[in-house]
């Protein structure tokens, strides 16, 4: 028997007059589990995360938590805590007093206060930062102590709102090993919100995908990569090319070239074909032949925009290693049968 | 180019020429009056002038006198009530501008601002007008049948010159305090109320400590000049609500007793000094201490 869900979420909607930031959404969360809410600006993911907390009360549905119900609740009285975007730490009080704050609300003094502030900055590996200030620390630290801040009440959800964003790259590589640390050691249940796929492909069990306040998929992240349930998935996790096909008798023709796709399916299609996948050969070789519009280096190969006739839009292809061809050259693509993916599509 | 190494550097002029105009006129309207007010203070009186010896008369004179620890205790609680009352009102006034007024806060800004644009004596006038015998407060009370003769205490009191400290302060609090809620970000406050802060915690123990050393400094000011004033006391105070203001303008304009005026002006001085040092220890010992804010 699966054990209950730590979070459910049943059909909230969320209105501001005309707009409609949530769709009926309804989710669970599993209690343990790191689930990202995944989409671009506006879909509605700081919405909801945000009405988990308390902060927005939806227009209609309900939000469990640990099997309650706490739509009614405010945030001050729910057993979550948020590490925001901004670190927001308290500039009255020191480190170890930021810390401090939820457990002294609570009542949690003299040495257990102790302890446990201890053990929180420990776990973000900020031991003997008790007694600095924020305006002493780096912006990765002062997250840090905001994370250190929020579990230290050791709260049923630990809800994220894109707190790496605001950070320097290698910063954020760094913290992206120090939460999955943390989650891998306290075993709580983490609701993490970012618009950078790459970043939820990294640290998720699982992955929300939000499209205009609609819950488009919900998956393991190898899952949403490889076998993505709509057109938008596809572009925005792994930013794949989907090009309007036509599938007939085992196959389906695009530009012009027909590519023996095994998919069973009959129809207008969309035909998924991540970056990786496209081979790029210089000079006309093949059928499937283009120009070069872009190219950029990254590092440890090439990502180039091909123009193919007959195609709205260019074809994004991911090489690695190699020598760059360059803009305006004639290139053929190829592409593995077996690597193609085919979504029905709607007239 | 000059090697700036290899010989002493020349003293700048700039800065020296851009700050002497207001050296210039601190030691001539503020340092030089000063010091010859404490000069004085130390002189034998004659009618309307000062001479040799020096002596300490006139302190004496000022601190033996019973009349005056009465004014003192006045000021002192006018003084008091005025900057406390004005701090109180001033905070939510500030809070609700800062995070809750949206499209109302430029608009009420500029009414609480506005009334500046009314001198201080108008404004003084005005408090005569609403709490006379037959002003505004009291026709309405008895129209509404709420009493049948009209209110004496409303003026010529110590009440009514603490209700009018209060009305001419007031958009100054507003001010300096919604400018110290400034850098106070609502984030800061969400935070508070996701650790577990309702509303009276966060008060307490977020947007108090955060304003402390502000507010403190807007209620000394208060206080110091609702204390020290003679034209609202004089107009408004009657013959109980006379504070020592109205005392040293007396001895200068009308008794024309010098060091005695400048005696007791340097004491209002010293007890001023007093506090504010009080307030500051005060503060130091809650645990405030400036704060640096993060953007």
């Amino acid at each position: 028997m699966t054990p209950a869900p730590r979070v459910q979420i049943e059909e909230v909607t969320q209105r501001y007059g005309p707009v409609t930031a949530l769709a009926a959404v309804s989710l669970e969360i599993a209690d343990g589990e790191l689930l990202t809410l995944l989409g671009p600006s506006g879909c509605g993911k700081t919405t909801l995360l945000r009405a988990v907390a308390g902060f927005i009360r939806p227009t209609t549905g309900r939000v469990l938590i640990g099997g309650v119900d706490m739509t009614r609740v405010p945030p001050h009285r729910r057993p979550v805590n948020m590490v925001f975007q901004r670190p927001t730490l308290f500039p009255h009080l020191d480190v170890a007093g930021n810390v401090a704050f939820g457990l002294r609300v609570a009542g949690v003094t003299g040495a257990e206060q102790t302890r446990r502030v201890t053990e929180a900055l420990s776990l973000v590996r900020l031991d003997g930062y008790g007694d600095r200030r924020a305006h002493e620390l780096s912006g990765g630290q002062m997250q840090r102590v905001a994370l250190a801040r929020a579990l230290v009440n050791r709260p049923q959800v630990l809800l994220l709102d894109e707190p790496l964003s605001a950070l320097d790259l290698k910063i954020r590589l760094e913290m992206e090993v120090e939460l999955r640390r943390v989650h891998r050691e306290t075993g709580a249940t983490f609701v993490y919100v970012t618009h950078d796929q790459r970043e939820a492909l990294a640290l998720s069990d699982r992955i929300a995908v939000f499209d205009e306040g609609r819950l488009v998929q919900v998956d393991t992240p190898h899952d949403i990569y490889r076998r993505p349930a709509s057109p938008f998935a596809a572009r925005f996790v792994g930013d794949a090319n989907v090009i309007a096909a036509d599938a007939a008798g085992g196959g389906v023709t695009v530009a012009g070239v027909r590519i023996p796709v095994a998919a069973g399916h009959e129809g207008p299609a969309w035909l998924v074909l991540r970056p990786e996948v496209v081979g790029v050969q210089p000079g006309p070789a093949g059928p499937l032949v283009g120009t070069v519009a872009d190219v950029a280096f990254r590092g440890t190969g090439f990502t180039y925009r091909i123009d193919v006739a007959g195609l709205a839009e260019a074809v994004k292809a991911e090489v690695s290693g190699g020598t760059p061809i360059e803009v305006g050259q004639t290139v053929t693509l190829s592409v593995d049968p077996a690597s193609c993916l085919l979504l029905p599509r709607e007239e | 180019m000059r090697d700036v190494t290899a010989r002493p550097r020349r003293v700048s002029l700039g800065p020296i020429a851009l700050t002497l105009p207001a050296v210039v006129g601190l030691l001539l309207f503020f340092v030089a009056p000063f010091v010859t007010f404490a000069v004085y203070s130390f002189m034998t009186s004659g009618l309307f002038d000062v001479s040799q010896p020096f002596t300490t008369a006139a302190y004496e004179t000022v601190l033996g006198s019973e009349v005056n620890r009465t004014l003192a205790r006045n000021s002192f609680w006018t003084g008091l009530f005025a900057a406390s009352a004005t701090i109180a009102i001033s905070l939510p006034i500030a809070f609700w501008l800062r995070y809750a007024a949206g499209r109302w806060q430029v608009p009420v800004l500029f009414l609480i601002t506005g009334t500046l644009f009314a001198s201080y004596l108008v404004r003084i006038y005005a408090w005569r007008t609403i709490l006379g015998r037959r002003g505004v407060l009291n026709t309405g009370l008895e129209s509404l049948g709420l009493i049948d003769n009209p209110l004496e205490f409303l003026l010529y009191s110590r009440f009514a010159v603490t209700i009018a400290l209060v009305h001419i302060f007031l958009p100054y609090t507003v001010l300096v305090l919604y400018a110290a809620f400034g850098p106070i970000g609502s984030g800061l406050l969400e935070a508070a109320q996701d650790l577990g802060a309702g509303a009276v915690r966060r008060w307490t123990r977020v947007i108090l400590p955060l304003v402390a050393a502000p507010a403190a400094s807007a209620f000394v000011f208060v206080f110091v000049l609702s204390a020290a004033d003679y034209v609202t006391p004089e107009f408004l105070g009657g013959s109980n609500g006379i504070m020592l203001g109205v005392r040293v303008k007396e001895n200068f304009i009308a008794t024309g007793d010098w060091p005695v005026g400048a005696a007791l002006a340097l004491a209002m001085l010293a007890a001023f000094v007093l506090l504010y040092a009080l307030v500051t220890l005060a503060l130091h010992l809650v645990g405030v201490r400036r704060v640096r804010f993060v953007t």
